[in-house]
């Protein structure tokens, strides 16, 4: 799976922001990073299995924010710290990427916090939230003890001016980052290289600053959108705690703690074996999301196959042209849509239930005239598109109720009787029925044709 | 009333129609002319203008000059057009004006081309008007009012000869147009150059052969919008009395109207615009009746908001409602709801799905808690009229009232609500019965438990 070329998405304030797609899963995802670089990711041991490895289950857009990476880096300070900009830069991206809603997978503390923001200022294009290695906030303050102190966090910054993109940099690093790789020169050079690609020394050193006083706890509690924290159990550059901390304050958020040390995230198979987990769940809430609130519609010709017989073949089946003829003609006049026509029978939804029942009768009144009789069932309930169609539970009652009417009667469930009072039509009560299949004994009411 | 602009509407077979759009009323019409027309001769002619104007009071009217007339694109020599090709003339038309729905106006020879539209396109009818107009015009065996083949033959050497003339003008008028205004000097003129601007001798003669092949007799049973056959008692250029069509169209009224002008601007005129006028009341109340759609509504508002903008300081106010309305249009658009308007601090949206309604709301109610403030919330599921880009209708006032009674950060929802989501997944609480304001009964409303 060959990444696209890298192209570059404008943000409102003029900055060109580079980015890539890879995949074409059903579900977007996008990787909001603390950092990337888009150029050395690729040549990464560890990058290039892991961002194919999310692309076989997504469509995976990726961007270098601004200042780093192939994104533009000359900025104004004013452009470069806020949260809100780096959050326009997903939008952007977002946009050239024709995607209208993605999940967003924010990486380590600077990427989940404009993830979260995104998700919290955005509801209607984040389907999902994913943290990994993140934290709310990354100094110690008296109501958050596992910050680090200031003092640490000025060391932090002073080694980054000093020996960014150096081997020993990169080495000191390792330690806490993948403890496992601190003998493997070749990951080394590969880490030092990255941070190359991501900026000087100089731009990283603002990075560090700026990361180092976000503070988002009192966002946290506005993220509504179905949110994964993922983080290592024995983590020692960001602890446990910080995760779980996030996963207490995210409304109903999911924690999954994983084995291990590193920090780095594109270790190992299991952090993308739960994206993918999340992903799958995500792209099922989508499709709760399509349910809607219909009025099916269940008409059929009584006796049609002891009139097939009298009438003959011929005669039949031009009688039943005429009827879908006749039927259609009404869906069209009341707004019906149709989906289905099984054997003799039509099956519409209606986006009004009173216009559903006059468009029953209407059926019933025009089938009479061609001499037939039809029977028809209405019910209003939530249902779901499933390949193009309408379906669930709600249609099945539809059907069932229709099954259940005589020669030229409309029947309706409570539901629709309940609706459809002020709108003029009269019921008369058709007692309780069993309908086969559907639990419970169901009251139905026959309209009068006034 | 200047003359209205003249535009011009593309066909699929690149014909150029000329139409103007004039008058205004919530429903179109488009004015189907008979013979030949001028769209903008007609206002010159004053009982002409005067006719359009009255339908202009009525409606937006939508009037045009069939292909081969008027200042649409003439014929080539010999060219007849087929039914289906006039058809797609006045979709064109339509398709240009902006309308989706219209009533079709037929005057005498574009009645069957209105009625052919109506039982071809329902859904894109509104009703059928057909002024003076028969089903087919020639003679046949069962059709005996019809006009003879050598009758027309005379006919057509005849105009040809004198095509435009007064004097044959003023047989037209005796003979079958207008015997009431056959004396009238000014009438003579103007149907006389009427009929010049109108069509050259050869296009007269293609619209004539076209005519007399027409028979739209098979297609009556299959109109089903409603529909309206209107002519004077008198009549001497219908085939058939009024009453055959309104026999053959299911459901369609017969006005007679004393007189015997088959042009509908002379004689008592104001008898046919009252008429076509009492018949588009019916109309539009059945349109209200058909833009009934089952919605979900939800209002919120911001729990004292007025106590809180006094406290906060206006400015800082400002800021936290624009913060409130981004996430509340952002949770609205991700439940795929519908941002109808802002009342106040809050908003009413509407939902195709109850159960994305509640996690709308109760989303909103959370998000919003960051900011300082509380919002109350209120659903209800009904009917509701859609009136462009508002709705109407008593269940939305039962929504209001429904919201009103929420406390801080509660989702209240009506027992209809309730029931509709039965199997979702989402949890309520009895929130005991209460009277709505101005509406009748008491209402159980349930309490949202997130």
């Amino acid at each position: 799976m060959d990444p696209s070329p890298v192209r570059y998405a404008q943000t409102a304030d003029g900055v060109h922001i580079a980015y890539q797609v890879v995949g074409d899963g059903p579900v977007d995802l996008v990787l909001v990073a603390s950092a990337l670089g888009l150029g050395e990711i690729w040549r990464s041991r560890r990058g290039t299995p892991f961002l194919q490895r999310l692309a076989s289950f997504s469509r995976l857009i990726m961007l270098d924010r601004r200042g780093t990476g192939l994104s533009d880096h000359i900025l104004d300070r004013e452009q470069q710290l806020p949260l809100e900009s780096r959050m326009e830069d997903v939008r952007a991206v977002m946009d050239a990427a024709d995607s209208p809603r993605a999940i967003l997978l924010g990486i380590e503390s600077g990427g989940f916090a404009v993830a979260a923001m995104f998700a919290a200022t955005l509801p209607e294009r984040s389907a999902g939230l994913v943290g990994f290695g993140a934290m709310a906030r990354e100094l110690w303050a008296s109501d958050y003890p596992f910050g680090i102190p200031l003092e640490e966090s000025d060391a932090g910054i002073a080694d980054v001016e000093r020996a960014w993109g150096t081997d020993e940099l990169a080495r000191e690093w390792m330690e806490g980052l993948y403890p496992a790789a601190l003998h493997d020169d070749v990951e080394i050079e590969s880490f030092a290289a990255e941070m190359r690609g991501i900026g000087g020394p100089g731009d990283a050193a603002i990075w560090a600053r700026v990361e180092r006083d976000i503070d988002i706890r009192e966002l946290l509690p506005s993220i509504r959108i179905p949110t994964l924290v993922v983080h290592r159990q024995d983590d020692l550059v960001v602890p446990i705690e910080h995760g779980r901390y996030l996963a207490a304050h995210i409304p109903g958020a999911e924690l999954v703690e994983l084995p291990g040390d590193a920090h780095m995230w594109d270790v190992g198979e299991d952090f993308p074996s739960e994206v993918e987990r999340f992903v799958g769940t995500i792209h099922q809430e989508q499709i709760d999301l399509d349910r809607f609130l219909a009025t099916v519609l269940f008409t059929d010709i009584v006796d049609s196959t002891a009139r097939a017989t009298s009438e003959g073949d011929r005669a039949w089946a031009s009688l039943v042209e005429r009827h879908h003829h006749m039927v259609r003609g009404h869906l069209a006049r009341y707004r019906g849509t149709e989906m289905d026509t099984a054997g003799d029978g039509f099956f519409a939804t209606f986006d009004g239930p009173a216009r559903a029942i006059r468009c029953a009768l209407a059926i019933a009144a025009s089938a009479r005239e061609l001499s037939i009789e039809v029977r028809a069932g209405a019910h209003t309930g939530e249902m779901q598109t499933i390949d193009g169609k309408a379906g669930g539970i709600a249609v099945t009652i539809g059907a069932r109720i229709m099954s259940v009417a005589n020669a030229s009667q409309v029947l309706v469930s409570q539901t629709v009787k309940d609706l459809t009072a002020g709108s003029g039509v009269t019921f008369e009560d058709a007692g309780e029925h069993e309908l086969k299949g559907v639990p419970d004994r169901w009251h139905l009411y026959r309209v009068v044709d006034t | 009333m200047t003359t209205p602009e003249t535009r011009f509407a593309t066909t699929g077979d690149d014909a150029r129609i000329a139409y103007q759009v004039f008058g205004q009323g919530s429903i179109d019409l488009v004015w189907v002319p008979g013979f030949v027309s001028h769209v903008e001769a007609m206002w010159r002619f004053p009982p002409l203008a005067r006719f359009a104007q009255r339908l202009g009071a009525m409606a937006r009217v939508i009037a045009f000059d069939k292909r081969g007339t008027g200042l649409s694109d003439r014929f080539a020599l010999g060219y007849i057009p087929d039914m289906e090709t006039r058809m797609d003339d006045v979709r064109a038309v339509m398709d240009a004006a902006g309308s989706e729905r219209a009533v079709i106006f037929g005057i005498s020879e574009g009645g069957p081309l209105a009625m052919l539209f109506a039982a071809t396109y329902p859904e894109r009818t509104v009703a059928l008007i057909a002024y003076g107009a028969s089903a087919r015009s020639a003679w046949a065996p069962d059709y005996p009012g019809g006009k003879k083949a050598e009758a027309v033959e005379q006919e057509i050497v005849d105009a040809k000869r004198r095509w435009g003339q007064e004097g044959w003008a003023r047989e037209q008028l005796l003979e079958w147009g207008a015997p009431s205004v056959a004396d009238d000097p000014d009438a003579v003129a103007w149907f006389s150059s009427f009929v010049r601007e109108g069509a050259s001798p050869e296009s007269y003669e293609s619209l004539e052969r076209m005519n007399e092949e027409l028979d739209v007799r098979p297609i009556l049973g299959a109109i089903r919008v409603p529909t309206l056959i209107l002519n004077r008692s008198g009549d001497l250029d219908i085939r058939a009395p009024g009453s055959y069509l309104a026999e053959r169209i299911p459901g369609s009224t017969l006005v007679e109207l004393p007189g015997d002008d088959h042009m509908p601007w002379f004689g008592s005129e104001d008898d046919v615009s009252g008429a076509i006028g009492a018949f588009l009341d019916e109309v539009r109340h059945e349109e209200a009746f058909l833009g009934r759609v089952l919605a979900t509504v939800l209002f919120t508002d911001i729990v004292d908001s007025t106590a809180s903008a006094a406290s906060e300081g206006d400015l800082r106010w400002r800021e936290v409602v624009d913060e409130h309305d981004r996430i509340v249009r952002g949770l609205i658009a991700r439940y795929q709801g519908r941002e109808i308007k802002t009342m106040g601090d809050g908003f009413l949206a509407t939902f195709d799905g109850p159960a994305r309604a509640i996690r709308s709301a109760t989303s909103i109610v959370e998000a919003v808690r960051r900011l300082g403030i509380e919002v109350r919330a209120g659903l209800h599921t009904g009917e509701c009229e859609m009136l462009g880009d508002d709705v109407g209708g008593i269940s939305v006032a039962i929504g209001a009232r429904v919201g009103a009674k929420a406390g801080p950060s509660e989702v209240l929802v009506s027992q209809t609500v309730k029931d509709l989501v039965a199997g979702s997944g989402l949890r309520f609480e009895d929130a005991g019965e209460h009277e709505l304001k101005g509406v009748p009964d008491r209402w159980r409303l349930y309490r949202v438990v997130d």
